[in-house]
């Protein structure tokens, strides 16, 4: 049985190659072989498979078998208009994580070592990479960076690292990356912020309890009785995956400035533009098709924001 | 591979380097070659006998040699190997040889990764386990599709995976509680539904730096499901004209970058539900992001894509892998590689065309195919009979056993494990001696060694004893079990008839082969050489060993 050659091309032409012509006037291949030039005109093109998608069958030399074709499953969203209205609110009453939650659970832990272990009160300098358990019961395992520590203004803080702790009621805090925030001052109208990290507190009343992930920097800027937050990146945290694009949210808005989308439980994606100032309502789209306008209220994603940083 | 090395020879291709070292940019060839003269065949050779042909068959599918019966059976008739030939293509330990073949090419049953097992706080005894887990879990898929003849695209649209009780405790899986075992289950963290593509153990052992944005997984996933290696291509970088210090616009605008990257790049796109923060963190890399999805036109630049095909995510992309032809012709290569015991060359694609429409026409179910491969002249290939060159002789001939077969095999038939610290001593370099065996440990070591060397001498000798204490050991305690010296009396002497019995069923258990008058002669000699010393059990340890060191035994 001969080989479809034109079936090869199709598929193996990835590598270049020398191409000699020779003297027989075919190409000289690298195996010092002449290969005749044939005219392909008989090969199906790639989307000449016919209705089933085969490759043909000419019934001679070179007869292939038609290819099983699998039909990937179309996205469908689970959630229409009002669906994701709700799934939107109940993600914005939950509210955006923040850096604070974990920087101050890790503050905490912390406070429960001791001199031994882990012997150092602000960071786990590596000394127990696998683990210590001090008086009080914490354990603390891994390595961390306690950004205080090493700040260049008055008012930064952060943690980065790759470390597992229990505090003395066995709750478990563990963070793989890192999250930072600063600002010139307490009193500071701007304040800058990073989340790089996926991370889990057990202690947490709030969405850290059953973990974050997050890809995601922002401002959060305050006046005249007014609170703004805008975000870049991406964020998992209580069964809900977005990512942001410029997205705002300020306590006197109830829609949002910029856009958001939201992965559907059909692990496609919903997409809300609001243009480039507050507006209640948004252009929703799925997986680039338009579904129209939508309105939401999502002043509540701030909340966690405004909480924190007023009680700094 | 033969896909590709038949293309390049033919001389298709877009970028290429001229024989001066000067680039020139080629069309694609409009017409398509075909050989002015019937490519030359493989060098003729001669076909094993059937009871090797059975041995290779049954170490092959099963890991274990054959039985009495069996061997019996085919020397009287050969005709009787097909059948039994069918029966252990059913076999249950087949999926488990697929996995040890698999290893050999997927390169994930490394003896490290970035995640290790302190980082779960495990025992140390546990470390083997804990690696080979993970680095099975691919292969595990791979097998189970093909043990249990579901279309091979499965391995790439299943929305399971493959785990065992300690993967099931680790990872987000829905592993049932107290259960033990490899079973299927199903990640709970909402990855898409795409076979191996979305296993933790593909991702962690092709890893991704924040740098490298998933390049390196989209051209393992070419070199594994594509049998086309984007690290091979030839790239000039002295002739590219980028500043190396931009190297994220060069590799969209430089005409040497983008040849692989504009097909590269939207493939790595799709992995951004991989894309880790930080390196050796079990928390970011067990579990999959699917916010990070989004991320990957904003870092990238660029959107999910299958060569030009726009994909939503990863189960759009293993859709768009399981329809393209070339998953097929890869499905072909690999598996005939891995029982042909060598690369395929142009001089094989009638053969592998062939073997490419078993899969096909049997709706991509893969037991056809290995049962075409089991069944082709060279799979069944014994000596060569003509003056071929030295290296392609040995090239088709030479079958060493893997380190993996030679531990199976020896502890079905003799209960002989290598074991230290709970690991298994023929599969890991940490402490054992894989790579010492021919094996490949998946970084350093990609292929099988297909030559001995001093090292596998040393492992025979080793093995050797273990096996002839273990087998001594494992008769005396039950006589009458089936195990290789069935029936061993140490009252027995070598005039009597059922001592040559014993001498011979070992060797044909442990060959294939009927033991040849004068080597009988040898071992018996060697048998009564040693008894004055230390005793008859001791000497039947040194005939096992001696039978197990024999290049029969070590080969198939």
């Amino acid at each position: 049985m001969k080989a479809p050659f034109w079936a090869l091309l199709a598929v193996g032409c990835a590598a270049p190659a020398v191409q000699t012509v020779c003297e027989e006037g075919g190409l000289l291949a690298e195996d010092g072989r002449c290969y005749d030039i044939v005219d392909d005109s008989a090969a199906p093109e790639p989307e000449d498979r016919g209705e089933d998608g085969g490759e043909g069958e000419d019934g001679g030399e070179g007869q292939t078998s038609t290819l099983p074709q699998l039909e990937a499953d179309a996205l469908r969203a689970a959630w229409d208009g009002p669906a994701l209205v709700a799934a939107l609110e109940s993600a914005a009453a939950v509210g955006l994580p923040t850096p604070f939650g974990l920087t101050t659970a890790y503050a905490e832990l912390m406070a429960q070592g001791d001199s031994r272990c882990p012997a150092n009160p602000y960071e786990l300098d590596g000394r127990f990479l696998r683990g210590c358990t001090a008086d009080s019961g914490a354990f603390y395992s891994g390595v961390s960076t306690w950004i205080p520590v090493h700040r260049r203004t008055e008012f930064e803080f952060g943690v980065n690292g790759d470390f597992m702790m229990f505090d003395r009621d066995g709750r478990r805090l563990e963070v793989g990356g890192g999250v930072g925030w600063q600002a010139e001052s307490r009193e500071a109208p701007v304040m800058k912020f990073g989340m790089y990290v996926t991370a889990v507190w057990e202690g947490d009343p709030g969405p850290l309890h059953d973990g974050l992930s997050a890809s995601l920097n922002g401002i959060l800027t305050r006046g005249s009785g007014r609170q703004a937050l805008e975000v870049d990146g991406s964020v998992a945290f209580a069964g809900y995956a977005f990512a942001f694009r410029r997205a705002g949210f300020a306590t006197d808005c109830v829609g949002g400035s910029g856009s958001l989308e939201l992965r559907d439980p059909s692990l496609g994606w919903h997409r809300l533009d609001f243009g480039s100032t507050c507006t209640p309502c948004g252009t929703w789209s799925f997986e680039g098709a338009e579904m129209g306008e939508l309105c939401v209220d999502l002043s509540p994603m701030i909340q966690t924001y405004s909480d924190a940083w007023s009680t700094l | 591979m033969w896909a590709c090395v038949l293309a390049a020879a033919l001389g298709c291709g877009g970028e290429s380097e001229t024989k001066e070292g000067e680039h020139v940019t080629l069309q694609r060839p409009a017409a398509a070659v075909r050989p002015t003269e019937p490519a030359p065949t493989v060098a003729p050779f001669t076909p094993l006998s059937a009871p090797r042909l059975l041995r290779r068959m049954s170490l092959d599918l099963r890991g274990v040699l054959p039985s009495v019966e069996e061997l019996d059976a085919v020397e009287a008739d050969p005709a009787a190997l097909e059948p039994i030939l069918d029966s252990y293509l059913e076999d249950p330990r087949l999926a488990n040889r697929l996995v040890d073949l698999l290893a050999e090419q997927w390169w994930t049953r490394v003896d490290v990764f970035d995640i290790v097992f302190e980082d779960y706080f495990l025992d140390p005894t546990q470390e083997f386990a804990f690696e080979r887990a993970i680095g099975e879990e691919p292969l595990r898929l791979v097998a189970q599709v093909m043990a249990e003849n579901q279309p091979y695209t499965d391995i790439v649209t299943s929305d399971t995976t493959m785990a065992n009780e300690l993967l099931g405790a680790l990872w987000p899986l829905d592993y049932p509680e107290g259960a033990v075992g490899w079973r299927r289950v199903a990640y709970t963290d909402g990855r898409p539904a795409a076979g191996v593509l979305t296993t933790n153990g593909l991702m962690w052992r092709y890893t991704a730096t924040r740098s490298n944005m998933n390049r390196g997984r989209a051209a393992a996933l070419s070199r594994l499901l594509l049998c086309e290696d984007y690290v091979v291509r030839p790239v000039n970088f002295s002739a590219a004209s980028s500043d190396v210090s931009d190297p994220e616009r060069a590799i969209r605008t430089d005409p040497y970058c983008v040849t692989c990257h504009a097909s590269l790049d939207p493939i790595a796109a799709t992995f951004f539900g991989f894309w880790w923060i930080t390196l050796y963190s079990r928390i970011e890399q067990q579990t999959y992001h699917p916010e990070r999805e989004a991320l990957a036109e904003e870092i990238m630049g660029v959107s999910p894509g299958w060569y030009g095909e726009p994909v939503a995510d990863l189960g759009e992309l293993g859709v768009a892998v399981a329809n393209d032809p070339r998953f097929y012709s890869c499905a072909v290569e690999t598996w005939t590689r891995a029982f042909w015991r060598r690369p395929l060359v142009a001089e094989d694609q009638p053969e592998a065309e062939a073997l490419r429409l078993a899969l096909v026409e049997a709706d991509a179910r893969p037991i056809p195919l290995l049962r075409a491969i089991l069944m082709s002249a060279e799979y069944q290939a014994g000596a060569v009979v003509t003056e071929a060159p030295e290296v392609e002789a040995r090239a088709l001939t030479a079958r060493p056993l893997s380190p993996e077969v030679l531990e199976t095999s020896l502890a079905e038939r003799t209960g002989f494990r290598w074991q230290s610290q709970g690991f298994e001593q023929l599969r890991n370099d940490d402490h054992g001696y894989r790579i010492f065996a021919g094996g490949v440990n998946g970084i350093s070591v990609v292929e099988p060694a297909v030559l001995p060397s001093v090292t596998s001498a040393l492992v025979s000798v080793r093995i050797g004893e273990g096996a002839g204490s273990a087998a001594v050991r494992q008769a005396l305690a039950d006589p009458e079990a089936p195990t290789l010296l069935r029936g061993l009396d140490l009252e027995l002497e070598p005039e009597e008839p059922a001592f040559e019995a014993l001498i011979d069923a070992a060797a044909w258990q442990l060959h294939g082969v009927r033991l040849p008058t004068e080597q009988r002669e040898e071992l018996v000699t060697l048998w009564a050489a040693i008894v004055p010393a230390v005793g008859p059990a001791a000497a039947w340890e040194a005939v096992v060993s001696a039978l197990v060191q024999d290049p029969l035994f070590l080969t198939d």
